[in-house]
């Protein structure tokens, strides 16, 4: 075992016992914090991050945290530890809150907080948290704000503020940040969990320093963090070396947007560069810098490092070059409110994308290879619900996304293939003035290749007994014609997730006659599809939804008859595009494959499409 | 009337290698049988086992015992055993039109229940082969609201179509599960008519009554789970129902749930979801009956045999339940006693990392095929067992009393080649190492386990059984403070023992969403038809009067929250007053605050009842033990010395060993020492003591300062 930062040596099996209940603690603490926060994102979507930093501000130990959020507050801390020594200081039992993107966070309504640990005075670790709140006072109720053309639009920003002064909650602190937010209940509880989630980090922290001793346990930390480093180089090393490069566009009323990448491997060293990525939007779309880097430590722990401790020696090997004052690396005043689900994401996907290209150049992670979905649409509503009190919620339907398809095998249906998951629709009807007419797999939708992309799912809402008769919504995450994921090697792009307001549909008559319609044509009314936009629901109207769906692998026309078959028998796949897109010949009555027929379609569609060639 | 004549409890616990049996007499004793399991027909090896108690008894055969039996439990893993092989019924699901998907979109989740190592990695995970396929699944136009409002009525004809496409395709059961029937249960109510009318062969299971509960998915999971192995359960009961009254047995066969507690055979087939790892409930109920015996009532059940090690937690005499377990990656609504388990087992295997060179153990494990290397069956790599063995924890003439010899030397060659000389150790120190690093990964477990829930395991009485668990006990026990490690006596057939020590229990409850404070009356209103269904049970099983014992409790959350605390009401069914709701709402206050630390009760929010639920017991009789006899000096049990390794001596020293059948109670070790068993082997570590309690069990101080006793509680002896 190697020498540790301060030059202890640890041996392996004390290093391997310790460093497990290092990583247990910062579970746990999310654990905390998901069980009790109050909104949809913390509780049902672990759309929240808990995770321990050295003392230094080095990341530690992540738990079950989405890792670009953890880079991010890595940031943070730093930021935090610089700011305050110019102040009052830090002193143990403090509380930091931040959540300024232009300084770490990702957008305003990520709300971070950073609290230092000590033992016997010592400064020895901290730990790091953050929810998605319900609402930061921005122009749009729950944050996300379509129509925002500056940060200032966007809410509340706080560039480090201390919410706890020596073990004593400040109060006047408190109550000022919750009184500007349409929901002060609400957010007191979004911050009051992730004060659960440090006390208890803090609790388990203090008893377990202590009692193995300061010294061993920052040498266990500096040698987990090496660890990973030390992994990472040496799997990278065994790589090819090479460029690869992709771009993606998000498209919206005022304009499109492209970011671009290219990933340089030498050795064990990797550098994203994102020049070339369009001048920053004029809608919230935009990626602050540390956010940009969080999508590349994503993107890599979710590949080539997936079985590696997440912490600071997963960073080192690590460079992202993005110009100030594009949509990467957001300078003031533009807005970002809407930054997660649509600049992040594509930076995500594009990240993805060219690690994939890396990947494939190598013998023992061909196989590894896995299409990204990119992202799709996302909605929150607001308003009063049934029982009288106001609400906003993110939909929180992502995790219905379909997957992509793999070297070796389908993409998987509704799924993120992540630690998310959706409300079920009882949840929603019990607490929004919302009722479904059906949330199902989309047939047809999905990426078709040799392996095709998942499915993804496709749902229509209405008003129902809502005190004002209206929902209020917002339209956001990645928009555009292409947002659900390309295939690759040939293999199709997923169907793009969209969303359609219908206007005056025919749903009350049909309910009167007793039906629920379950398709569009039933339904009627005016569809209008939803840009970036605040919109209102109207107890005619119905949201009609579908999320992003896979792409496919390799060429449709290389598919398993039989697989093809099966997709039609599980209704994902019709009978017109198993012939038409598969080449697969099947009787729309018994459902029996003609292989002759089959065959025969192939090779001439094979023929064709070699003749439509260069 | 449950009938009570005849002499001998008797339980019968089938495993996946042994079936066991205990017999217990109105004298008190304890006689065991043990028999190979049949998979082919599970039946056949309850009825060798018993047969085996049988002659142990000196009878002639398992009728002489069947037709002396007062009760008969038994344990059984027909549910477990049909989901892990896929060899359930042939199932249809009936759902509400546009939402019959549910079921196989699981909210988007793939994840839960896979260690972080299988989660972690996108490129390879699945979703789990649907119980029910697409073309198995019927909607039926309808719809319900939130408050249970017909927003669409059932159309009785397309009922009738959709049913008739699920049997022309072949199932032989049927779930059904429609959003809201919690609100309102009539339109799956009349579908569920429509089937016993139609098709009265068909096993159904309607959501409203399998699990009352809100959220979609998980009471659909639970309803198919049900469907699935409900007609196998059924089938597999019944036979053994006839075949034992074919040899005498007299009573209804009672029957092991997962929530703890037994029912009888036709119940257990309708509420088949519930006996889903009930075999794992029985060790911890016969640590909750063994605990009673001894005044202990916060117990960390611990089980560790071959390839896992579990956790039970029995607190304030109350064993710990979870009320959305996860089998399957699927989430059920489906209570069972809390029991976690990680791959950790003698079996487990020692590696090192690739590329980093770090010492692993688990959670890949030998099995029992080729076993551990010292088996001298094949393995190859060196396992925990191995590791036991050149420590010098374990006898290689003596293991299992004797059925297998442990090659020692072939233990030490794999460990030396794998581990030691990688990583420049002695073999020793290697071994030392495995066995450092398997009981932190257990003390982990049970840390979390504990602390998670707001509980200081200091304190607390480790129950440690299972093959390997008392090689391992006193150091886990000791890195987590805990003071008392108890081995029972019969720990080799200590499911049964849970068997037979158990009450019959229904488990209902009912979903009904409402704000603090809450009106008496409507919380009364709300508990009278689920008081009033559980009674009438009870009764109708032949309990009546001062046995028949009904408790609330409430799940409550904070408003906005989704987790919930289950917080229990006192006993009996008298109608609530304000006062008593006040309490149970300052116990959530402080069950939360337990969990969560001072301060993160955020009332202001607002508290809300979620959930009601009834657990009504019907009082069984209970085993009485006959104390051991006799007393002496400890040197009487001595059956010779081994040099065996303990860490703080940094090398081998001769060490005495025990035989336990030749220890009684009160007799004390109180030095290093290794008790021998048939079935485990106990290691009393330097500055521990051992006793022998008056029933046999064999009790550890951990520590210098802990206290040695040896109380057994005399009402529960003859």
């Amino acid at each position: 075992m190697d020498h540790s930062g301060d030059g202890r040596t640890v041996d392996p099996v004390t290093f391997e016992i310790l460093s497990h209940r290092l990583q247990r603690i910062a579970k746990e603490m999310g654990t905390t914090i998901e069980r009790v926060g109050g909104t949809v994102n913390t509780t049902q979507m672990h759309d929240y991050m808990a995770s321990l930093y050295r003392a230094d501000g080095e990341i530690l130990a992540t738990g079950e945290s989405m890792p670009w959020h953890v880079a991010c507050a890595g940031f943070t801390v730093k930021w935090i530890i610089e700011r305050f020594a110019e102040y009052d200081g830090v002193h143990e039992d403090d509380v930091f809150l931040l959540n300024d993107p232009y300084v770490s966070a990702v957008h305003q309504s990520d709300v971070y907080l950073i609290s230092p640990i000590h033992v016997e005075g010592r400064l020895i670790a901290w730990s790091a948290s953050f929810v998605h709140v319900m609402d930061i006072g921005a122009m749009s109720p729950g944050g996300d704000s379509p129509e925002a053309k500056e940060i200032c639009h966007e809410g509340l920003r706080i560039p480090g503020i201390k919410l706890v002064d020596r073990g004593n909650l400040r109060k006047d602190v408190f109550d000022t940040l919750i009184n500007m937010t349409r929901r002060p209940d609400m957010v007191a509880l979004d911050i009051n969990c992730q004060l659960a989630g440090h006390s208890v980090a803090k609790s388990r922290m203090r008893q377990f320093y202590s009692h193995h001793g300061v010294d061993l346990m920052d040498a266990v930390a500096a040698q987990m963090i090496d660890y990973s480093e030390r992994a990472l180089r040496k799997r990278l090393e065994a790589i090819p070396d090479g460029e690869w490069s992709d771009s993606a566009a998000i498209e919206s009323r005022e304009g499109s947007w492209t970011v671009r990448l290219t990933l340089k491997k030498q050795g064990s060293r990797m550098v994203f560069d994102f020049t070339g990525t369009d001048p920053q939007a004029s809608v919230g779309v935009n990626l602050p810098y540390h956010a940009t880097f969080g999508t590349c430590f994503e993107g890599l722990v979710e590949t080539v490092a997936y079985d590696f401790p997440r912490n600071h020696g997963l960073f080192r090997p690590i460079e992202t070059i993005a110009p100030p004052g594009t949509l990467v690396n957001v300078t003031h005043p533009a807005p970002v409110s809407l930054n997660t689900t649509s600049g992040g994401a594509t930076a995500k996907y594009v990240v993805v994308s060219v690690l994939n290209g890396m990947l494939a150049g190598s013998e023992a992670w061909r196989d590894e290879i896995m299409v990204r979905i990119w992202g799709g649409r996302r909605v929150r509503t607001s308003g009063v619900n049934q029982h009288g009190s106001f609400y906003s919620t993110s939909l929180a339907m992502s995790p219905l996304s379909g997957s992509g398809a793999r070297a070796t095998m389908d993409g998987v249906d509704t799924t993120k293939l992540d630690f998310m998951t959706c409300p079920n629709v009882e949840w929603l009807e019990m607490n929004c003035p919302m009722l479904f007419l059906f949330r199902r797999h989309a047939r047809d939708q999905q990426g078709a290749g040799r392996y095709r992309g998942g499915t993804g799912a496709e749902m229509a809402f209405s008003v129902h007994k809502a005190p004002e008769g209206k929902i209020e919504g917002v339209a956001f995450g990645v928009a555009g014609l292409v947002n659900g994921g390309r295939g690759i090697f040939g293999g199709y792009p997923g169907a793009p997730s969209i969303l359609v307001h219908l206007e005056g549909t025919a749903l009350g008559a049909m309910l009167d006659a007793n039906r629920m319609p379950q398709a569009l044509e039933e339904l009627g009314g005016t569809p209008r599809v939803l840009p970036y936009v605040s919109f209102e629901l109207s107890p005619d109207d119905v949201l009609y939804y579908t999320l992003g769906m896979g792409g496919g692998y390799g060429s449709p026309l290389d598919r398993d008859p039989g697989a093809v078959l099966k997709d039609v028998e599980n209704e994902l796949v019709s009978v017109e595009t198993a012939l038409h897109v598969y080449g697969v010949v099947i009787d729309p009555v018994s459902l029996v494959v003609d292989l002759q027929a089959t065959e025969d379609l192939r090779r001439q569609r094979l023929r064709e499409n070699r003749g439509a060639g260069p | 009337m449950i009938d009570t004549r005849g002499r001998y409890l008797v339980g019968v616990d089938v495993g996946g290698t042994f079936t066991d049996c205990v017999a217990v007499s109105g004298e008190g004793s304890m006689t065991l049988g043990k028999a190979s399991s049949t998979p082919q027909n599970f039946a056949l090896g309850v009825l060798d086992a018993v047969r085996d108690a049988a002659r142990n008894l000196g009878m002639a055969g398992e009728g002489d015992l069947l037709s002396a039996t007062r009760l008969f439990y038994h344990a059984c893993t027909i549910g477990d055993n049909t989901l892990i092989t896929r060899t359930g019924a042939r199932t249809g699901l009936i759902a509400t039109a546009g939402f019959g998907d549910t079921i196989l979109m699981m909210r988007g989740g793939v994840v839960a229940g896979l260690p972080e190592s299988e989660a972690h990695h996108m490129a390879a995970l699945t979703k789990p082969q649907p119980l029910v396929p697409k073309p198995l699944i019927a909607e039926v136009n309808e719809r319900m609201d939130f408050e249970g409002d017909a927003l669409v009525d059932l159309d009785e004809a397309e009922a009738e179509r959709a049913i008739g496409k699920l049997v022309e395709r072949g199932v032989e059961s049927v779930a059904v599960s429609l959003l809201w029937s919690i609100a309102n249960d009539g339109h799956e109510r009349i579908i569920g008519e429509l089937l016993e009318r139609r098709h009265p062969d068909l096993f159904v299971t309607l959501s409203s009554e399998a699990a009352p509960f809100q959220g979609e998915y998980e009471r659909t999971a639970t309803t198919v789970f049900n469907a699935y192995i409900g007609p196998r359960i059924g089938s597999y009961l019944n036979q053994l129902r006839a075949l034992l009254r074919d040899r005498g047995l007299r009573r209804e066969p009672l029957i092991m749930q997962a929530y703890g507690g037994v029912l009888g055979v036709d119940d257990s087939v309708r509420k088949a979801v519930g006996t889903i790892e009930s075999g794992p409930a029985a060790g911890v109920a016969a640590c909750h009956y063994m605990g009673r015996l001894s005044g202990i009532d916060n117990i960390v059940a611990a089980d560790m045999g071959g390839t896992t090690f579990k956790v039970g937690i029995i607190r304030g005499g109350a064993m710990e339940r979870d009320y959305q377990p996860v089998f399957l990656r699927y989430r059920l609504l489906s209570p069972k006693i809390w029991v976690e388990s990680i791959g950790a087992g003698g079996g487990s295997i020692a590696w090192l990392e690739e590329g980093t060179g770090l010492l692993k153990v688990g959670p890949r494990g030998a099995g029992a095929n080729p076993g551990p290397v010292c088996y001298n069956r094949g393995g190859v790599e060196p396992t925990v067992t191995d590791a036991s063995l050149v420590l010098g924890y374990l006898n290689p003439e003596y293991f299992l009393g004797g059925q297998i010899a442990l090659d020692v030397e072939a233990a030490r060659r794999a460990i030396e080649e794998k581990v030691a000389r990688p990583l420049g150790m002695s073999v020793t120190e290697a071994a030392g190492a495995i066995h450092r690093i398997v009981n932190a990964q257990m003390s982990d477990l049970i840390r979390n386990a504990t602390v998670q829930r707001g509980h200081d395991p200091r304190g607390d009485t480790l129950f440690a059984f299972g093959g390997a668990c008392p090689v391992h006990a006193g150091r886990f026990a000791a890195e987590l403070g805990i003071e008392q490690v108890v081995v029972p006596a019969t720990a080799s057939v200590h499911g049964a023992v849970g068997l037979v020590s158990s009450d019959v229990v229904y488990e209902e409850g009912v979903s009904d969403r409402c704000l603090v404070p809450v009106p008496a009356d409507r919380v009364n209103a709300s508990f009278a038809p689920v008081l009033s269904k559980v009674r009438g049970r009870l009764e109708d099983a032949g309990f009546a009067g001062a046995d028949i014992t009904l408790a609330r409790s409430v799940d409550m959350r904070y408003r906005y929250q989704v987790h919930e605390i289950n917080v229990p009401i006192p006993p009996g069914e008298t109608e609530l007053t304000e006062e008593d709701l006040e309490a149970v709402y300052e116990r959530f206050d402080g069950l939360y605050e337990a969990v969560y630390g001072k301060g993160s009760a955020y009332r202001a929010a607002g508290r809300e009842i979620v959930t009601l639920r009834v657990t009504g017991s019907g009082a069984l009789p209970k085993p009485v033990l006959r104390p051991l006899e006799g007393n002496g000096d400890v040197s009487a049990a001595e059956k010779g010395t081994r040099p065996v390794c303990f860490e703080e001596f940094g090398d081998f020293v001769t060490t005495p060993l025990y035989d336990v059948a030749r220890m009684r109670p009160g007799m004390v070790i109180s030095e290093p020492g290794v008790i021998e068993t048939p079935i485990t082997t106990i290691v009393i570590n330097p500055g521990d003591r051992a006793v022998m309690d008056e029933i046999g069990n064999v009790r550890i101080a951990v520590g210098s300062r802990a206290a040695l006793s040896s109380v057994v509680s005399r009402k529960f002896l003859r």
